[in-house]
Formats: structure tokens, C-alpha cells, sequence
């Protein structure tokens, strides 16, 4: 592969085809992507991203991945700029006629790949956001652009042949069928019985259940720690519970479409929805997935009317936040001694509020809690977002060693923790790289496995 | 791209894992371990790389990792140790399986 602007290439040729003729395609799937007929999610911020930049570059001053080595390529409005001079060029009256006034520039083949090797850059975490002084979104610029990119079928296998494809056809994007779901949960029974020494059972599949949880399915596979806590957690609540199997329809609480696509974002999302009414759950709850909540509590609003969705939507941590509070469940924090951290998943953080809850149950079942710093709205990114975790190709884990992981390894050597706490499962997998790159003392969890261990039973 | 061994080709993906894992055998394992930083499949080895497979073949996905440490015997580390680039990655591109998709 052809390297674009510098030694990575997350995009492969296979998905770039870098040979064919795609700019005439591109500008008429931008061109629909700046219809408010056709765009029904951030048409307004969109176009008024695109308008107003000021150029004052305070974007550049949080961006982790410009912050790491200052290149011009990762400036943060130099990203979003190569989607504003096409802009411009194409669809305003001055740049039509007068393009050397406004800034604006000819599409050519080479511009759009390098396009959209950048917009696979940037893992969309919004603290430029956050920090814009005159509210502009360059983060949402980099996903429409995505977006017009899958239009003219150019997205990361990782995401949409083996991510939301996959997970349309068999449940879940791990392509575990239902027997080795249910291989997946007697083990978890067994290991459960193993290692605390008491019998439980994991409902699947129950109709008319309080709460459906679904979790991420790559949970099961890298992660079941975090599957085996919630399973304890939601027993010692005493609650009416369920988590399904493919048969039922969806089993994976992910929706990799929110990362570059409103079409399959719509497709998953809707399939997600059908199971949690076929299964008649009052609740569903979503488990430790920063961008499956943000998807099924926020991003579903825009696209699905409220009246074809019967249910209520949580985050697990909501949940365990709750029972602790009422005294559902009793924990004791001596059972978790060693110096925990919390790491604020973006999807969970700035991109949806969700700051106090998971502090308060980490206070509640561990014996020493401590911040690191910057955290909550300005927390950095650990670079497994927007999908990152799970791509590799040209390079591409050294790309979020380099760029993201040396921040997140360096705020938790400054704090000492032994544990970082994490809730969402693309944090997990960029972490277990993070500590093994750096070879750092410590290891992660998930919040319902370091609940799980303080339970009083 | 592909690689040949005594004359066969075998298909790999752009990650690196072999298209057909039917085709796979012990020759085309010693291949991959080398691009996956293993210098010399020992018994240990052996031992997941085969376990790998006979779940593979029974049930169409790799197991848990949790499941493949216990029934193996080996902790994580030790996989970690056997495998640097970990059981999803090396030992399964190792073993002639998938690479494993989704957030794993």
C-alpha cells in the first residue's frame, strides 16, 4: 500500500480503491448531505460548522492527537477544512464563481483519499467541542464526512462488513450463533460457581422480564469479567432479568453505525428495537458500551419516534448507581483495597452526561478512589474510540500507542492507581494495549466485575 | 495476497490470517508464527493453537478467552508470553482461525 501522508494507513486499498473515479460520486453524496430532506440528524450544526469556523485554532490546544507532535495533518480544523473547501467550491454561489476569494478547492482523487485517511484519524471524542468558543463541531464534521464516504462505499471493513453487517445477519458482530452463546453462559455459570463459591443462574431469553441487558457481545469474548459481574450484581438485586441469545433477534448492545453511517446506524438501531419488544422488557439496559448508550438513548432520538419505541432505556451504571443508593445491593468497599481510577469514556462523558455515576459506585465499592487529571468534560480520549480498538491494519495499533496511548499511560502513572476502572468496551481493548505497550503496573476492570467483587451477600 | 509452502498457495486476508482455514496444517502454523513474532512452536503452543481449533470446528467461533485460559490452564500472562500479539490476534491467526470481529 501507498503511503498517504504518513507512515500508517488504516484505510486499505481494498476499501480506498485508490484507482477508481469516486470524486463525482463524493460530491453528489454531499450533495444530499446537505439536503435537510435526506440528513435527519445534525443537519443544522453540520451546515453551520461548515460556515463558521474563525480559524482561532483553541480546538488544536485539546486535540490529544495534534497535541502529540503538532503535524498540520492533525490539526483539528485542518481535518474539518478539507471538507469546508469542498464545500466552498461546490456548493456556494461565491466559490462557484469566485473560488480564490472564499478558500475553496477543486476535489481531485488524491485530496479524497487523503481525506479520508484523516477522517479515520480522529476518533470524533468532541473535546474540541467542548472547548469551541463559538460552539462549532468539528468532530461532527468528521462524521458526516464519513458518512458521504460509506455512500460512495468507502468504510472500515472492521466497522461495516464484519461490524454492522454481521451483526444484521447473526446477532451480534462476534457472529457467535446460539449455540455458542449458550456454551458462553453455562461457562460463565460455572466459573461463577467456581470462583465465588454459590450457585446462580443466568436467565436467557425470558419473556416479560423487567429489564432485557444487552451487552456489548465482544464482552463475552475479551471481557467476560465485566458479563460475570453484571450477571452477580443484577442477581443480588433480586430483579427480574434476562439477557437474549441470536435466536431472539439482536444480542449485541453495539451500533457501529453511529461511528459513519445514519443508514446502518437506522438498519441496527431498528433490529435492536424489535427484540427488546418481541422479549416484552420493560427496561432495556445497556451494558458497559459508551457508544451503545449514547446510540439507543440519544442518536435514536433524531431517527425513531418515540411511540415505536415502548421501553425505557439505561446504562447498566445508571442501574448500579440506583441500587446502591437504595440499598438493592450491598457493597463493601474493603473488598476492592487496591487504588482504583476512573477513565470517562467520551460516548459516556461529554458526549452524554454521565459523570457522577459511575464516581459514586466506584466510592461506594472501593476502598481508595482517586482521580486523574484532566477528567469529566476535558478527560482525554484513550484512542480505542469510534472503532479504533479494534482496527490494526498498516500499523495502525502503534498509530494509537503513539498518538493517544502516551497521554492516557502517562495521567495513570501520575495518579498511582493499581486499577483502572473502565465502562466501556472499546476503552478495555485500547487499555489492555496501553499497559501492555507500556508495561505499566496495573491492570483494568470493568464496573460491574470490581461491584461484583465488594457484594455483601 | 498468499503465501507458498511446498508448492501451495495459501490465501490470507489483510490482516494476515489465512482465508480457508480447512487447508491449514502444522507447515503453514510454523509460517504464521513467524509473522506473529513466535520463533518456535513448543508443546505449550501446540496446546492452545489445537484447542483453538477444536472449538473452532465445533462451535464457528473462537472461545471466550476466559474459557481458552481455564481449559488450557495457561493465564492470560502466559498466553500473552506464548502469543505477544495476544489470543485474539496471534494465537488465532496462528491456529488458522478467523480473525475474531467485533469489539474483542
Amino acid at each position: 500500500m501507498n503511503k498517504l501522508f504518513d507512515e500508517y494507513r488504516v484505510l486499505s486499498d481494498r476499501i480506498l480503491k485508490p484507482q477508481d473515479e469516486r470524486v463525482p460520486s463524493f460530491l453528489k453524496a454531499m450533495e444530499s448531505s446537505l439536503s435537510s430532506q435526506d440528513n435527519w440528524t445534525f443537519y443544522l450544526p453540520y451546515l453551520l460548522s461548515l460556515e463558521n469556523c474563525m480559524k482561532c485554532g483553541t480546538c488544536a490546544e485539546v486535540c490529544p492527537v495534534y497535541q502529540e507532535k503538532k503535524e498540520q495533518i492533525y490539526h483539528p480544523v485542518q481535518r474539518a477544512d478539507m471538507l469546508r473547501k469542498i464545500y466552498q467550491r461546490y456548493f456556494t454561489f461565491t466559490g462557484r464563481h469566485l473560488p480564490f476569494l472564499v478558500g475553496a478547492e477543486d476535489l481531485t482523487e488524491a485530496k479524497l483519499n487523503e481525506l479520508a485517511e484523516s477522517f479515520y484519524r480522529c476518533t470524533v471524542c468532541r473535546r474540541c467541542a467542548y472547548v469551541c468558543p463559538v460552539a462549532i463541531d468539528n468532530g461532527l464534521l468528521v462524521r458526516e464526512g464519513r458518512k458521504i464516504l460509506d455512500a460512495i462505499g468507502i468504510a472500515p471493513d472492521e466497522l461495516k462488513e464484519k461490524g454492522t453487517q454481521l451483526q444484521l445477519k447473526m446477532g451480534n458482530a462476534t457472529g457467535a450463533a446460539t449455540p455458542a452463546f449458550k456454551n458462553m453462559i453455562e461457562f460463565l455459570e460455572e466459573d461463577i460457581e467456581d470462583t465465588r463459591g454459590y450457585e446462580l443462574e443466568i436467565p436467557v431469553d425470558k419473556e416479560g422480564s423487567n429489564f432485557l441487558l444487552m451487552h456489548n457481545a465482544g464482552d463475552y469474548m475479551a471481557f467476560s469479567e465485566t458479563v460475570m459481574g453484571a450477571a452477580e450484581v443484577f442477581n443480588a438485586a433480586g430483579v427480574d432479568w434476562t439477557l437474549n441469545s441470536p435466536d431472539t433477534g439482536v444480542n449485541d448492545a453495539v451500533n457501529y453505525g453511529l461511528f459513519f453511517s445514519d443508514v446502518e446506524f437506522t438498519e441496527v438501531i431498528k433490529a435492536q428495537i424489535e427484540t427488546t419488544k418481541k422479549l416484552g422488557a420493560d427496561t432495556l439496559v445497556i451494558g458497559e458500551c459508551g457508544h451503545a448508550y449514547e446510540a439507543m438513548k440519544y442518536l435514536v432520538q433524531r431517527l425513531i419516534p418515540k411511540e415505536e419505541r415502548p421501553f425505557e432505556v439505561k446504562s447498566i451504571l445508571e442501574l448500579m448507581d440506583e441500587w446502591i443508593k437504595q440499598g438493592r445491593i450491598k457493597v463493601d468497599p474493603s473488598k476492592n483495597p487496591d487504588p482504583v481510577t476512573y477513565h470517562d469514556a467520551c460516548k459516556y462523558g461529554r458526549l452524554s452526561g454521565l459523570y457522577e455515576q459511575p464516581r459514586r459506585i466506584l466510592e461506594a465499592s472501593c476502598l481508595d478512589f482517586r482521580e486523574m487529571y484532566p477528567n469529566r468534560e476535558m478527560s482525554y480520549c484513550c484512542g480505542g474510540g469510534s472503532g479504533f480498538a479494534i482496527m490494526e491494519k498498516g500499523d495502525f495499533k502503534k498509530f494509537r500507542m503513539e498518538y493517544y496511548g502516551k497521554v492516557k499511560a502517562a495521567q495513570i502513572k501520575d495518579n498511582g492507581a493499581q486499577v483502572v476502572a473502565l465502562a466501556c468496551s472499546n476503552c478495555k481493548g485500547q487499555f489492555r494495549d496501553i499497559i501492555n505497550h507500556f508495561n505499566l503496573p496495573v491492570r483494568y476492570a470493568g464496573i460491574s466485575e470490581l461491584v461484583a467483587n465488594a457484594l455483601v451477600r | 495476497m498468499s503465501f507458498e509452502i511446498d508448492g501451495k498457495v495459501f490465501e490470507v486476508d489483510e490482516d494476515g490470517f489465512i482465508v480457508e482455514p480447512d487447508l491449514w496444517n502444522e507447515a503453514v502454523a510454523a509460517y504464521l508464527a513467524k509473522t506473529e513474532e513466535v520463533e518456535e512452536l513448543t508443546e505449550d503452543h501446540w496446546k492452545v493453537v489445537n484447542y483453538l481449533r477444536n472449538y473452532y470446528f465445533e462451535y464457528g467461533i473462537a472461545p471466550m478467552v476466559r474459557k481458552l485460559c481455564k481449559d488450557t490452564g495457561y493465564p492470560l500472562k502466559d498466553i500473552y508470553e506464548l502469543f505477544p500479539s495476544g489470543p485474539a490476534k496471534g494465537a488465532c491467526k496462528i491456529a488458522g482461525l478467523p480473525k475474531p470481529t467485533g469489539c474483542v
